[in-house]
């Protein structure tokens, strides 16, 4: 089956899953306020002149919104499955943004949004019958990759705005077609990548750019999980349409579903997308059928000598995920907040002191130990990046600047170029791993 | 049950040794900060505050120990002393 053919099928699906949602987890209790959001910000980068570094955060500057009726946004959401339900919670609970319609091609899911959404939206199965509405201002898209270029397509055909959920495409050339087709439009096109409105990460890029951790040498960025990744107790006949992660023709995997994320970081604190990257995967644990690899590995090179090590898989959690930005003067993990200096200063005088006597009473010194005990992990703390951290991941602020943006029909800037870099990159890794080669950065493409 | 009657003199007397105990840990402090090239901010500095008052309980606790010892061995002295008499 062809993929065209595929999408004419599924046209309209909704993107994770029916029936097998897990549950949708509660509303961030209190709405973002964003004059005193915008100042915690600034105090967070140190100065609001470090925002003007941000340019995709001019959204959020914005007055704010009345009860006109021409401050309200009227949305519709695509894919109403747990992503999709979930940026609905969030969007119920953005000033001024309206839900005018809901779809999905998946009647579950469908009927969970319906129950989740506020007012009586109006319900489709078919996206392209969704983007006929006149007064519809913009689509946010949650559905499986392959679907996400000819939904962006054709809603910035119907002069929709349009915030896409990562990854941007299933291939190099949609993802171009997006991007200039976005650019083309004028309109508001946003990807789903929620860490350029969070707090931490921005804080971390001040301290980057402040050299706390000296010039940026290497990022490892890993993704681990323990699970199947597949969804279960539906009919056969939902398989592929369900598990559409496990299968090829609808996703590209590990790299797009988790790495875009990590990828999109990089770039972002790297200032510039990959020059080319080398990948391995396989499938070792999870030997159910699915076409998708289990576990990833892929080195990304960038400009002068600094790499990007990804890898992911689906049988240890142990680790977790975190994204580490190594230097020579320090290192931070952005997803655990926490930075960690290579010379931290000295532990105050009786502090050392105690330390002391203590080693000299209980420690016991290995005769013949192993000569690598130097370079073994330090046990440090570090400090934390913020010292309150926000109960968003920046989810509900990138909607808040979502919907700010299509209020003022001006485009958030910078957003297709993050949209396409990370984009290229997940896919280039995948691509790696399928040709079993080295894969430049598409440079003849013209986004 | 017979009351044990501890005299005011008795707990000036242990106030007392403890607020030296107190003095010794500052004492410790400051030699630290000496032997360890830090700054004198540390001597009432809240990082370190609370690991001074925590060394003037345990020398306190040493203390006693030493002086129960002396206690003991009196005692046994005098015992004997009174048993030749």
């Amino acid at each position: 089956m062809d993929l065209s053919r595929r999408r004419r099928e599924f046209a309209g699906l909704g993107a994770d899953a029916a029936g097998v949602n897990p549950p949708v987890p509660p509303p961030t209790p209190k709405l973002l306020r964003r004059r005193a959001f915008l100042r915690e910000l600034a105090v967070i980068a140190g100065s609001s002149a470090v925002l003007t570094k941000l340019p995709w955060w001019s959204p959020l500057r914005a007055d704010p919104v009345g009860d006109a009726p021409s401050d309200r946004v009227r949305l519709g959401v695509i894919g109403t499955g747990s992503r999709g339900n979930r940026l609905l919670r969030l969007l119920l609970e953005t000033p001024g943004v309206e839900i005018a319609a809901l779809c999905d091609d998946y009647e579950l899911n469908l009927n969970a949004g319906l129950k989740n959404a506020r007012g009586r939206p109006r319900a489709f199965a078919d996206y392209r019958r969704m983007l006929e509405m006149p007064d519809l201002d913009g689509v946010v898209i949650a559905t499986p990759l392959y679907l996400h270029a000819p939904m962006c397509l054709a809603a910035l055909a119907a002069r929709k705005h349009v915030f896409c959920e990562k990854s941007l495409a299933y291939s190099f050339e949609e993802c171009a077609a997006v991007s200039r087709a976005a650019r083309a439009s004028g309109l508001v096109f946003q990807i789903g990548h929620q860490r350029l409105y969070s707090a931490e990460f921005i804080r971390a890029h001040v301290l980057v750019d402040s050299g706390a951790i000296g010039p940026i040498t290497q990022i490892r960025a890993y993704w681990h999980r323990n699970s199947s990744w597949r969804r279960t107790g539906f009919s056969p006949e939902y398989e592929h349409r369900l598990n559409w992660r496990l299968y090829r023709a609808y996703s590209a995997g590990l790299m797009t579903e988790l790495g875009s994320h990590h990828m999109h970081v990089a770039n972002w604190f790297l200032g510039a997308p990959p020059l080319s990257c080398v990948g391995y995967g396989s499938i070792n644990h999870w030997k159910d059928g699915r076409e998708m690899d289990d576990n990833v590995n892929v080195i990304y090179r960038y400009r002068d000598g600094r790499h990007v090590i990804f890898d992911s898989m689906l049988s240890n959690r142990f680790y977790g995920m975190e994204v580490q930005i190594l230097g020579p003067h320090g290192t931070i993990e952005l997803e655990s907040g926490r930075m960690y200096a290579e010379n931290p200063p000295p532990a105050p005088g009786i502090v050392q002191l105690v330390n002391r006597l203590e080693k000299r009473l209980f420690e016991v010194i290995p005769v013949g130990g192993p000569s690598w005990v130097p370079d073994l992990k330090q046990d440090a703390k570090g400090r934390p990046l913020v010292e309150e951290p926000s109960s968003d991941d920046g989810t509900a602020t990138q909607l808040v600047a979502f919907a700010n943006a299509v209020r003022a029909g001006r485009p958030i800037p910078g957003m297709i170029e993050h949209a396409y870099n990370s984009g290229i990159a997940a896919l280039m890794g995948q691509f790696s791993i399928e040709q079993g080669r080295e894969i430049l950065w598409p440079a003849q493409l013209k986004p | 049950m017979k009351d044990l009657v501890i005299p005011g003199r008795r707990i000036v007397r242990e106030i007392w040794i403890f607020g030296q105990c107190v003095l010794f840990a500052f004492g410790v402090n400051a030699c630290a900060i000496v032997g360890y090239e830090r700054p004198w901010s540390e001597l009432v500095s809240l990082s370190t505050l609370p690991v001074t008052l925590a060394i003037a309980p345990v020398a306190y606790l040493l203390l006693g120990i030493v002086r129960l010892l002396i206690g003991a061995v009196r005692f046994l002295l005098r015992r004997r002393v009174s048993r030749k008499s």
